[in-house]
Formats: structure tokens, sequence, C-alpha cells
């Protein structure tokens, strides 16, 4: 068979974070950040879903084997995120301030790599809150058609 | 766009509202028979959830595609405070003689959101409307080609 197939798991984690900027007036954090700049800073439940992508395999039928994205995650998102500070953790190199926009493409930078091949990470989806959440397909396999 | 795939974000809304299926062309046993409980003439409710996703780049200054907070704006001004504990058929003139099912009301509130999100760098990308947790329509602003 060589059906292609995405497979999904979900993982949660607990971490703060304070949206403001410096080098910005209280006026201009005020105006762009609202109550996500107050300074003793406030925290989110996130929600990680990692989809991979590809042919199952033959003899055990998973994209991945489950535990080994398990690994990943453990080792390259939770010891690194969970009940941390966003601010002091994250490179910010997408944009200034830890929004989920930059946590998403971070973390597409440190998973992507991390998939036990021939299967390949396909998208990320972080839940800031129930009503909030931030995609991202970081390759050409995984992009969506505009 | 830059050369940097986009980020895809999407908030969430909420709006209770009733409606009825119904086809005045067709008689009532048709009606009865194509709609079952949904023809009833009170009409029945739903809790929709509304998710509309933006596609964009990230601005590096706000770390931001668009704020949440203004497209929340947008879809509490164009669409909730629209819908919100009505009657669509009874209420609203383009449900009087179109059914309101979830795939209509998934283009007509695209129709109202896109226009205000139109942004140098970020665009519509879906808008999804959850008539139940378990059924929902989406659209993304595609038309059929013509045969």
């Amino acid at each position: 068979m060589n059906a292609l197939v995405s497979t999904t798991k979900v993982y949660r984690f607990c971490a703060g974070h304070r949206l403001f900027r410096a080098d910005w007036s209280d006026e201009r954090n005020w105006e762009t950040f609202g109550p996500c700049g107050y300074p003793e800073s406030h925290g989110h439940n996130y929600t990680l879903e990692v989809t991979v992508r590809g042919v199952p395999d033959a003899s055990t039928g998973w994209v991945v084997p489950p535990n080994s994205l398990d690994h990943a995650v453990e080792e390259h998102v939770m010891e690194r995120f969970d009940h941390r500070h966003l601010n002091t953790r994250l490179k910010l190199e997408y944009g200034a301030v830890p929004t989920t926009e930059v946590l998403v493409k971070e973390l597409w930078d440190i998973l992507v790599d991390t998939i036990a091949p021939p299967a390949k990470l396909y998208r990320l989806k972080v839940a800031e809150t129930a009503k909030n959440t931030f995609e991202y397909w970081g390759t050409p396999l995984g992009s969506r058609s505009s | 766009m830059s050369q940097y795939r986009p980020v895809y974000i999407s908030r969430r809304v909420e709006f209770s509202a009733a409606h009825r299926y119904h086809n005045p062309e067709w008689s009532s046993e048709k009606n009865r028979a194509v709609f079952g409980a949904c023809n009833s003439p009170f009409g029945h409710g739903h809790n929709y959830e509304l998710e509309v996703t933006v596609a964009g780049d990230i601005d590096p200054d706000t770390g931001m595609v668009l704020n949440l907070r203004d497209i929340d704006a947008i879809l509490q001004k164009e669409i909730v405070q629209r819908l919100d504990h009505r009657h669509l058929n009874e209420e609203l003139p383009e449900w009087r003689e179109r059914n309101p099912t979830t795939e209509n009301l998934v283009v007509d509130i695209w129709n109202r959101v896109e226009p205000h999100l139109a942004h140098p760098n970020a665009r519509l990308h879906r808008v999804r409307l959850y008539e139940s947790p378990t059924l929902y329509s989406e659209y993304y602003g595609e038309r059929a080609s013509d045969s």
C-alpha cells in the first residue's frame, strides 16, 4: 500500500508569557497588546497537535512509532517550555514578541528534523485558548493551496 | 507575501440561532420527506461556533499576523450581532427565501467578513461553521470551475 496518511498526536503544556515591547511606550503597548501585556505576565494551557505524514510502515502499520514522537516532543518541547516563561525560552527570531505565531514557527524548526524518516513533519497546530489557534505547514509537502 | 510560509491564525466566536428548512415550491409532503424534523414550522435552534482562519506573515515588530482582538471585533460586529439569538428565516431578509443551511451560511459569512480582513500581508483563508460539535461546513472562497 502506498497511501499517504497523516497522523496527529496531541500534547499539552503550560507556559507563561507577556506580550510587550520594552522599546515602546506604555500607551503603544496597551494599544497593541492590551491585557496580554500586563507586567505580571499571564499563562496558558497550550495544546500542541503534531501531524506527521507518510506511508504507513508495512510491518507496524504506523506512519511513525508513536513513542518516538513522544520522546521527541518530551525532549525538545516539554523540557524546554513546560511550566516555563516563553519570553526567556523563545529565540524570538520570527518576531520580537512571544506570540503563538512565533511559538509555532520555532516549534517547527525544533521538531522538523526529529521525525523518524521516511515520514515527515506535516503540520503543527498550537491552541493558545479554545478560541485562538495557530497552524503552520512548514514545507512544500505541507503547503495549503490558496 | 515574503519567502516565508504563512502562519494560519484562527479565532472562534459563538452565536445561538434558530432556523427552519423549507422549500415553498414543494408540497408539504415533499418538504417533510426531504427535511424531516428540520421542516418543523416553528424551527429549531443551534449553538453555532464560527472559526475564521487568516493566513499571513508574522509582523516582526509585533509577533502577530493580525491582532486577533481586531478579528474578534469584526466577527462580533458583522456576524454575531446580526445572527445571535435570531430566527434566521423569520428575521433576516437574506434567509427568507433560501435555506440557512450550514453550507449557505458559511458562504454568506465569508462574503461579509472577507472585505474587512484584506491586508497587505494577510488574507482570509477559511471560514468554518459548526452547526453542532459533530457537523461543520468550511469554505475557502473557491468557486466550482465552469464545465
